[in-house]
């Protein structure tokens, strides 16, 4: 108890002040605080798996089966030796690497999917903002077409565009860009008029409005956005997998279900998450370096 | 005489001429028979309640909105879109966000002489150019007070260190008006004052004769307040609009101009803010701009509140140090 209070002290200036309305965290005791639920969630899962693993081991000894690994919750050991064999397994069919020929479709479709979507959703959301007349015109439409959840659009999707890469790549790009559309078209809308009307006094014309004024400060607002719309852009790439595809990461996990393989799921899932964790730390340091005058609004797009 | 009869006429001096001038939004009469000469060279005040069209009509002058009816001309030619002739200050929002401060001062000259195509078509002359118009922004940086603030950002400086950058950014390109709204509006007492003595000082730098000879690009300002104070001080001429005052005729609504007062053309002293006629003309102005009924009746402004610790010793109390 008094090594707890100790640390309580430590890191915040005792038990009133910890649990109070007003507490302030220090870098160390933030530090703390993140790492207490992963902490206890690994405690947990490892007690559970261990204890899972005996019953299970017994079970087979019991049954005279051979001692196999317990498959629904395995122990990081397992793990390391399934991801091991995942990535040097070659492909019967096609004699290439498995894991890579996983990668490079997942992240083909991601690329693609995601390029496209950011690039038409920054084009035609500039646009829209700027002009009054086109924001009116193509709003409506917006609107209507994502108040439709995107993967009802899956069947219409792949029937119109086949299930091949084409389709695969047609819905990530339609499940976000008609909300990333409308979110950078706001943006854009709410840079003040004053700006415009400045550079014109200053003798721009519209084509440098746009690139010395109204570009440069939608820029970090877009990547901002571009992360906040990784997750659906996955969700649905992970959606088009499953659905159909031969290659790619969340397909391996698709087929790996029917044999419930745990100890190979868990690391491709980990693996799927910290690509995305690596592609949103690049956007915060390229908004951090690139856009240093830029502070971002937490927890929002815009 | 009355304020509204036609009494000038076009001529060379004036940079900005409008007759019969009507701002309206479909029925609605923002602006009512708007004459006005303003010559160059002159620092005037508009003045007028809220909703009396003040910044309706700056966006008129700015070529921003066109009017409904009637002449608005700028050195004798209709008013067109904004340009360089026409430099602005806003209250807010006059800076961009994303460029330092040299960058938003120098844009003005960026858009002048930078640009691809001219790098493309001589790049030593571009190379020549950037160099002198940097040369040129920092001077003025220097000038406006702000020297060593150079790489920082609009979000890194106080309120008036930012106007004053935004004054930077508006006259680099030498306007023939600098127009300003509100420009000094929600600032504290004493960084308006410094800012009201900074623009008085750049106004009669650009209006002082040079070994006799007139200055080179007088300056010409339209300052839009809506505080009377500062109006009288700053204006060598108060223009005042009002809604309230109408001359009578049926449907003819609108703001216009009701006050119109000259003073001398040089800056005034901040000690005149203390002396009689300057409250005199507030009250004035305050008269003929604003219908009676909302005229409030404090006499006196003398005495000390019967709570207060204050103490004055003689000196103090005779107007000499501050009190303790």
């Amino acid at each position: 108890m008094t090594v707890l209070l100790s640390v309580l002290r430590w890191i915040g200036g005792g038990l009133k002040n910890f649990f109070g309305l007003h507490y302030q965290p220090s870098i160390y005791a933030k530090l703390i605080l993140a790492m207490i639920l992963p902490a206890l969630f690994s405690y947990w899962y490892w007690e559970k798996s261990v204890e899972k693993q005996a019953v299970h081991e017994a079970a087979c000894i019991a049954e005279g089966r051979r001692v196999t690994p317990y498959k629904l919750m395995p122990l990081p050991g397992d793990m390391y030796k399934q991801t091991k064999k995942y990535v040097t397994t070659v492909d019967v069919r096609t004699e290439k690497n498995l894991f890579q020929e996983d990668f490079k479709a997942t992240m083909s479709r991601f690329i693609k999917g995601f390029g496209i979507f950011a690039t038409f959703s920054l084009f035609i959301g500039v646009l829209m903002g700027l002009f009054p007349f086109l924001r009116h015109m193509i709003n409506p439409i917006l609107v209507l077409i994502s108040i439709v959840p995107a993967l009802a659009l899956l069947p219409i999707i792949y029937v119109q565009a086949g299930s091949e890469e084409f389709g695969k790549v047609a819905i990530i790009v339609i499940g976000s860009v008609f909300l990333m559309t409308r979110d950078i078209s706001t943006i854009t809308s709410n840079i003040p008029p004053q700006h415009t009307t400045k550079a014109l006094t200053l003798g721009a014309n519209p084509i440098q409005v746009f690139w010395h004024v109204i570009l440069p400060q939608v820029m970090p607002r877009f990547l901002q956005a571009c992360m906040i719309y990784l997750t659906p852009a996955w969700l649905f790439l992970i959606t088009a997998e499953f659905t159909s595809a031969t290659f790619g990461m969340a397909a391996r996990i698709n087929f790996l279900v029917k044999t419930s393989l745990m100890a190979r799921i868990l690391p491709i899932a980990l693996f799927l998450g910290v690509i995305s964790l690596m592609i949103t730390l690049t956007i915060m340091l390229t908004i951090r370096v690139k856009y240093p005058w830029f502070k971002p609004v937490k927890g929002g797009a815009a | 005489m009355s304020v509204n009869d036609k009494r000038t006429h076009l001529n060379p001096h004036h940079v900005l001429y409008a007759e019969d001038m009507i701002k309206s939004y479909g029925d609605f009469n923002v602006l009512a028979d708007i004459d006005l000469a303003i010559s160059e060279g002159e620092l005037v005040t508009l003045v007028g309640p809220s909703g009396s069209g003040k910044t309706t009509l700056l966006k008129l002058f700015l070529g921003q909105e066109k009017h409904t009816d009637g002449t608005l001309l700028l050195d004798g030619e209709p008013v067109k879109h904004p340009d360089p002739s026409r430099g602005i200050v806003y209250q807010k929002y006059s800076l961009y966000p994303h460029m330092t401060v040299l960058e938003n001062v120098l844009f003005g000259l960026f858009l002048r002489d930078g640009g691809l195509l001219k790098f493309l078509l001589n790049p030593k002359r571009w190379w020549v150019k950037r160099q002198e118009n940097k040369a040129a922004a920092l001077s003025l940086i220097d000038r406006v007070g702000l020297k060593g603030h150079e790489k920082k950002y609009p979000e890194d400086l106080s309120g008036g260190q930012q106007q004053r950058v935004a004054i930077a950014q508006a006259i680099i390109r030498r306007p023939r008006i600098l127009l300003m709204d509100e420009a000094f509006s929600g600032l504290d007492e004493f960084t308006k004052e410094d800012l009201q003595i900074f623009l008085l000082g750049l106004w009669d730098e650009s209006n002082t004769k040079v070994d006799g000879n007139p200055p080179e690009n007088p300056m010409t300002i339209i300052f839009i307040t809506h505080g009377l104070g500062e109006a009288v001080y700053l204006g060598s001429r108060v223009l005042g609009l009002s809604q309230y005052v109408t001359d009578g005729r049926e449907g003819q609504h609108g703001a216009r101009i009701v006050v119109d007062e000259g003073f001398e053309r040089k800056p005034k002293s901040p000690s005149v803010k203390t002396t009689p006629p300057f409250g005199k003309m507030i009250a004035k102005i305050k008269r003929l701009a604003t219908i009676p009924e909302v005229l409030q009746h404090v006499t006196t402004f003398e005495g000390k509140h019967p709570d207060s610790f204050i103490t004055l010793t003689d000196e103090q109390k005779a107007g000499g140090p501050s009190a303790t």
